[in-house]
């Protein structure tokens, strides 16, 4: 439904250009839903934008459905109003001179040909409904609660059924509580209607819930895509892996490599041993970072094959579970144990990792470490 | 040509053989006081009644003169500054002078020792016993020239003529008649000011009769789309946008050409003029230097100055004047103000200035 | 404590300052006969006045009629302009953008006297620069082709001469609108018209028409054009009447029948004023619903760069260029016509050797600083207090406040003036009394303020507040800072306004408190032409820097939103 190519965008600043999104490419097919996910500067909203049409692309193309909306090269540069998307936006942008019904029209009311008057009510009820907000149809915008700005955000972007959704971080200015619950509506909504998302976050644990596929972007670029499991448990470099959810980074050198399939990792500081898959090819001696989630960390009170020595530094109980920090080495590990461990500050335990679920990468990659 | 006539051109002609430049540099010599003469006055040694007067004015140090604008007084004191030091001399130049120096009565606030005006406002003044009577007569006025029991004396006179940029407009082109001035050849080539052009106009229905007044300036300002405006019409003289300047007077020719322009005048078959006269105020806080400064500006010297530096000349109560002569050369009817004629031509003035003022 | 004292203090001050000649308007309205002034004995309570300006026909034959289509007229023409011209300096890419928004500011600099001036001297139907061009190309005669002296020449005038308030205002207003609003429009599939119409246009409208309503207000209360180009043209509006009630010459100034028909202008202020503030409490709502954009979104010009740069290079060489080129030339020549002119620097000469310039220069200085200080610091205090406070009279005080806009600059001098003749205060006559009338127009300070302090969270002070600091620390380190971009502005705005004020200072005028307006009206009426016109060029000279200044903090605050 949507496929991007080689989109790059520069702007001009009275600093300089600023070269925001260098070569982006990829495709989300009919009824997908794909997220872009990256922090502030990353070039995800721009190229939101550019897909939008609200910016216009300095290269690549973007293709929507089977029409061409934008090739700079060629000269293509379909105006956002003919494009045939729908766009929830970060502040909702919900009109305030018009009633929640004129908002949720208005889309109706401006498409050439216009739909007949009886055509727009059916929909725009419809779409109200879908949001569960057909009750409030005459109220004024400017007495609106943000939720509520939100849905009706929502029912004006799909009241015509665009191609196309999009979503700029539509959740982001919610608090907790509403956010979760509106995650789940909007899974639903998405479901329900079968349109094809794109949707633009920050939020890893939003990305992962939602997404069919999820796109890392850093520096205006892709840095890897793929679904939300794979992304999580198989990051491509440390960026992605620390972006993504908790990781803990533990230094260690190549001390063996066993059969073609498994390597020996001796950790820093002798405190251990960590017999992996070998998913990469290493020279021995190389210094590298062993990374895995605290989830895949479990607790033992001896040592044994492919653990870890460390010391319990805090213990943060949080209700569903405890996370702990444990001191392995220069490394402080973050794990998390059901708040029934009796384990308690200063404890020398073991961890034990399980090695199909670590993931190594040559140290220089760590560097921001 | 009469002598009267030859002595003004060869006047006007040494102006216009003094170079621009010379003639504004040798102008005003401060910026906010009035149009200045040319030459340096020529020192008269004060008569013994005067110079008692002085000697006894010296401690008050100061005298205040109220009138209606800087032009017309505004340079006294630089003269007294010249030759009279120890007295310094203020004024207040000011359309609302009257309003002012009621307001300030009122209040207990006396600032004003003389006060100079044209008849009409000094009415408002004197009719509120504001003024003291004062020996006129001894200061060398003419009966004829003292009103309200020596309360006030006359002075000189704003002489109402139109006026002109003698580089557009040449003398002869400019009829006497008023009627004249209805032919078409000076048709959006007039301008007249919204209270000057009434005021001459009442003189004339004096003359006249009120109807025969209305009629010609209703065709003045309607037929011959003579402009009626509130700003000063020097500009629109100087630009060209008109030629000329109906309801001014001599006065302002002879600023202008202190100021070293080429304007002329033409008195008309009527000549309206108003009075301006010099009182002492009632309550003046300075009663000594009030004194000297009103027997001053009796002297002849003050009168000739008066009428260099502002203009202004008598006209009424000296027939030897150089503009009384050319009045009665020309066998023209100056018509004067006077108080028995006053509060009709109040009432014309009411009424014509209703035309002017659409 | 110290606050609350401070508070009522402001109060105070500013009810003291507008109900001065607030009073003594509605008192001298019904006062007679105009023979005497109304403190007089002889005067007593009447309803005179109001009969002979109410019953008068020709108030209604032509007096209101000219009033109406001089205030449609020209408050039509401020409003395209100014609109398109802030629309193109906020909205759009135009070059030079910074630069035109200074120089559209121009006019702000010179008293209007001066602009009627300026523009008679280029379009006066016989020797008016533009028509003996206009004439000399096209080999026509007679008068013309362009008379400045009718209604459409005055209603041009005062149009181009109220641009640059609104225009201000406009561009405060463009950039409260958050963008998105219109880039939800687009991606709802509406094109960048119907966008303008249908989006643009309404969220704005409150925010525009309230600058609208406060144009009205100010053009029916402006004398000099009326009086400059409209009489001479025989069209009378208002203030021409009131100028001739009080200049009566040989009588005195008819103060009854002035205020009389001044109580007509005060009850269309009301009315107009209740108009805005509720504009403006929409605008206001309609921006705390939808925040403010951080990216403005420009509209790219493309093809139209050299039309809309022809526009802006139009008004600003009607506006600001020539008139500043007539002003020099005159002062120069002595305005006088082409074929007599000789350029020579004797006017400047003869005016800066003169020790009573100088004064004149510091004095207007001074009146104008401290009006505008005094003015903007109690507007600042009054708007906290009616924004953050609950005092019960807030309201009254927000609507007193902004009363002072309905009270003509004539009517609050002589107020003034009658007030301290009878004040044992050593102010008359000193440049402190011209202070005191200045200050009155607390209006436009309330309202800047008001704008600058509902953009600062309450918050914040309750931080402060916490952390310990008391009422006077926070105000003093927390919310005059902040507000400062504001209080600048506001400042400086009234800085201007006091510095060509105009009609004030000549009734209060004395020996010792001359300002150069004033000074400029002298020499002009003296028919020293050319010196007046220097001082005018003095004034642009010396208020040019505050426009820099203007520009700094209200490009700043620009380019912080």
């Amino acid at each position: 439904m949507l496929k991007v190519k080689s989109l790059h965008k520069t702007y001009q600043g009275p600093d300089g250009s600023f070269h925001a999104v260098r070569g982006v490419s990829f495709e989300i097919p009919q009824g997908g839903f794909f997220t872009l996910l990256g922090p502030s500067g990353c070039g995800k909203t721009t190229t939101l934008r550019c897909i939008a049409g609200l910016e216009d692309a300095d290269g690549g193309s973007i293709t929507i459905g089977e029409q061409l909306v934008a090739d700079p090269t060629n000269g293509v540069h379909m105006p956002a109003f003919r494009r045939n998307i729908g766009m929830v936006f970060q502040s909702y942008a919900i009109w305030p001179h018009m009633d929640v019904f004129s908002n949720v029209a208005y889309p109706l009311r401006v498409a050439r040909p216009r739909p007949s008057h009886d055509e727009i009510e059916t929909s725009v009820m419809e779409a109200l409904k879908l949001v569960g907000m057909e009750s409030l149809a005459k109220r004024s915008a400017t007495k609106l609660s943000g939720g509520q700005q939100q849905r009706i955000a929502f029912a004006r972007a799909l009241v015509r059924q665009p191609q196309l959704l999009l979503l700029d971080e539509p959740l982001s200015n919610l608090d907790a509580k509403l956010r979760e619950q509106m995650r789940f509506e909007l899974q639903e909504l998405v479901a329900r209607t079968g349109v094809t998302t794109l949707y633009v976050t920050h939020d890893q644990a939003e990305a992962l819930a939602m997404s069919d596929q999820v796109a890392v972007m850093s520096g205006g670029q892709i840095v890897q895509s793929g679904d939300p499991r794979a992304v999580y448990e198989r990051p491509q470099d440390a960026q992605v892996a620390d972006f993504l959810g908790i990781a803990n980074f533990m230094p260690g050198r190549i001390s063996a490599l066993g059969d073609s399939k498994s390597l020996s990792v001796k950790l820093d500081g002798s405190i251990g041993v960590l017999r992996l898959p070998d998913l990469n090819s290493f020279a021995p001696e190389t210094a590298v970072r062993v990374v895995f989630r605290p989830e895949d960390v479990v607790m033992r009170t001896a040592a044994a094959d492919d653990t870890v020595e460390g010391r319990i530094e805090r213990i943060n109980f949080q209700g569903t579970v405890s996370e702990c920090h444990v001191r392995a080495g220069e490394t402080l590990v973050r794990m998390l144990i059901h708040p029934s461990v009796r384990v308690q500050r200063g404890d020398q335990i073991w961890l034990a990792v399980d090695p199909t679920r670590c993931v190594v990468f040559p140290a220089e990659s760590v560097a921001l470490r | 040509m009469s002598k009267i006539r030859a002595s003004s051109k060869v006047e006007a002609s040494r102006s216009m053989t003094i170079s621009r430049r010379a003639a504004l540099l040798g102008g005003a010599a401060s910026v906010l006081a009035t149009t200045t003469g040319r030459q340096a006055v020529a020192q008269t040694a004060l008569s013994p009644q005067l110079a008692e007067l002085y000697e006894r004015a010296k401690p008050e140090g100061e005298v205040s003169i109220w009138g209606p604008s800087a032009t017309t007084i505004g340079w006294i004191p630089d003269i007294f500054a010249e030759r009279f030091r120890d007295i310094k001399v203020s004024f207040v130049g000011s359309e609302q002078a009257a309003a002012r120096f009621i307001t300030e009565s009122r209040a207990n606030r006396h600032t004003a020792d003389l006060w100079f005006y044209s008849l009409g406002a000094t009415l408002d003044i004197q009719s509120r016993g504001l003024l003291q009577k004062h020996d006129w007569a001894s200061l060398g006025a003419k009966p004829e020239g003292i009103f309200f029991g020596g309360e006030v004396v006359a002075m000189n006179n704003h002489v109402s003529t139109p006026i002109f940029s003698r580089s557009l407009v040449k003398d002869d082109d400019v009829p006497r008649q008023y009627e004249a001035l209805l032919d078409p050849r000076w048709k959006d080539n007039m301008v007249a000011s919204s209270f000057l052009l009434p005021r001459m106009a009442a003189y004339l229905a004096i003359e006249w009769g009120l109807q025969r007044t209305q009629k010609w300036m209703r065709a003045l300002i309607d037929d011959n789309r003579t402009m009626i405006t509130t700003a000063p019409v020097s500009d629109l003289l100087f630009s060209g946008e008109r030629r000329l300047a109906i309801s001014e007077s001599v006065g302002a020719a002879r600023r202008m050409n202190n100021a070293g322009r080429n304007v002329g005048y033409r008195l008309m078959e009527i000549v309206p003029c108003t009075q301006f006269t010099l009182a002492v105020t009632k309550n003046t806080p300075h009663p000594n230097a009030a004194r000297f400064l009103a027997a001053w500006l009796m002297t002849s010297e003050a009168k000739t100055l008066f009428s260099e530096r502002a203009g202004l000349s008598d006209v009424r109560t000296d027939p030897n004047s150089p503009l009384s002569r050319e009045i009665q050369a020309a066998r023209l009817k100056p018509v004067f103000e006077d108080v028995n004629t006053m509060d009709q031509r109040a009432d014309y003035y009411r009424q014509l200035s209703a035309i002017a003022k659409g | 404590m110290a606050g609350k004292l401070i508070l009522a203090g402001a109060a105070v001050v500013a009810i003291y300052l507008i109900s001065v000649p607030l009073i003594f308007l509605l008192g001298t309205a019904f006062r007679g006969p105009a023979d005497f002034l109304p403190f007089e004995p002889g005067s007593r309570w009447t309803l005179d006045n109001l009969w002979d300006v109410y019953l008068d026909p020709a108030l209604y034959r032509s007096i209101l009629p000219n009033t109406a289509i001089f205030a449609a007229g020209s408050v039509t023409i401020t409003f395209v302009i100014a609109f398109t011209l802030a629309w193109l300096v906020e909205r759009t890419d135009l070059p030079f953008r910074s630069a035109i928004f200074t120089a559209i500011l121009f006019p702000l600099l010179v008293p209007t006297v001066v602009l009627a001036i300026a523009w008679t001297l280029l379009c006066a139907p016989n020797a008016g620069w533009v028509n003996v061009a206009i004439r000399g190309l096209f080999g026509v005669q007679g008068p013309g082709p362009i008379n400045i002296f009718t209604m459409p020449g005055l209603i041009i005038c005062q149009g181009i001469a109220s641009t640059p308030f609104v225009f201000l205002l406009l561009c405060a207003a463009l950039r409260t609108m958050n963008p998105s609003l219109e880039e939800a429009s687009n991606t709802s599939g509406a094109s960048p018209i119907v966008t303008f119409f249908k989006i643009t246009l309404p969220v704005l409208r409150p925010g525009i028409l309230a600058p609208l309503i406060l144009a009205t207000l100010l053009t029916l209360e402006q004398f000099d054009l009326p009086l400059i180009i409209g009489f001479p043209a025989r069209v009378n509006v208002f203030t021409t009447r009131l100028f001739f009630d009080l200049n009566a010459e040989d009588q005195l100034p008819k103060y009854g029948s002035a205020a009389a028909v001044a109580l007509l202008f005060l009850v269309i202020a009301i009315l107009l004023l209740a108009l805005y503030n509720y504009m403006v409490r929409r605008a206001e709502r309609y921006v705390t619903m939808t925040g403010k954009g951080y990216r403005p979104t420009r509209l790219k010009l493309g093809r139209w760069r050299a039309p809309a740069l022809v526009f802006v290079g139009a008004y600003l060489t009607f506006a600001a260029v020539l008139p500043a080129l007539v002003l020099l030339w005159t002062s120069l020549t002595g305005g006088v016509t082409w074929s007599e002119a000789t350029l020579s620097w004797t006017a400047y000469e003869k005016l800066t050797s003169d020790p009573r310039f100088w004064k004149a220069v510091v004095n207007t200085f001074i009146v104008a600083a401290c009006s505008a200080g005094i003015a903007t610091l109690v507007g600042a205090l009054i708007s906290w207090q009616i924004l953050r406070t609950r005092f019960i009279g807030r309201n009254l005080l927000d609507f007193i406040s902004f009363l002072s806009i309905g009270i003509p600059s004539v009517i609050a001098g002589f107020a003034v003036m009658l007030l301290y003749l009878s004040l044992p205060i050593g102010v008359y006559g000193t440049i402190w009394i011209l202070v005191l009338a200045y200050s009155y127009r607390i209006a436009v300070t309330t309202r800047l303020s008001r704008a600058a302090l509902m953009q600062i969270h309450a918050e914040l002070e309750e931080a402060s507040s916490i952390s310990g600091a008391g009422w006077l620390d926070t105000i003093r380190r927390i919310v005059l800072p902040l507000m400062t971009p504001a209080l600048l502005s506001s400042f400086l705005l009234l800085f201007m306004v006091g510095f060509r004020e105009f009609t004030i200072p000549m009734m209060l005028q004395s020996d010792d408190n001359w300002v150069l307006s004033v000074v400029m009206w002298r020499l002009q009426n003296d028919r020293q032409t050319g010196e007046a016109a220097a001082v005018g060029t003095l004034i642009v000279l010396f208020v040019i820097p505050i426009i820099f200044l203007m520009r700094r903090y209200l490009l700043a605050q620009q380019n912080n939103d």
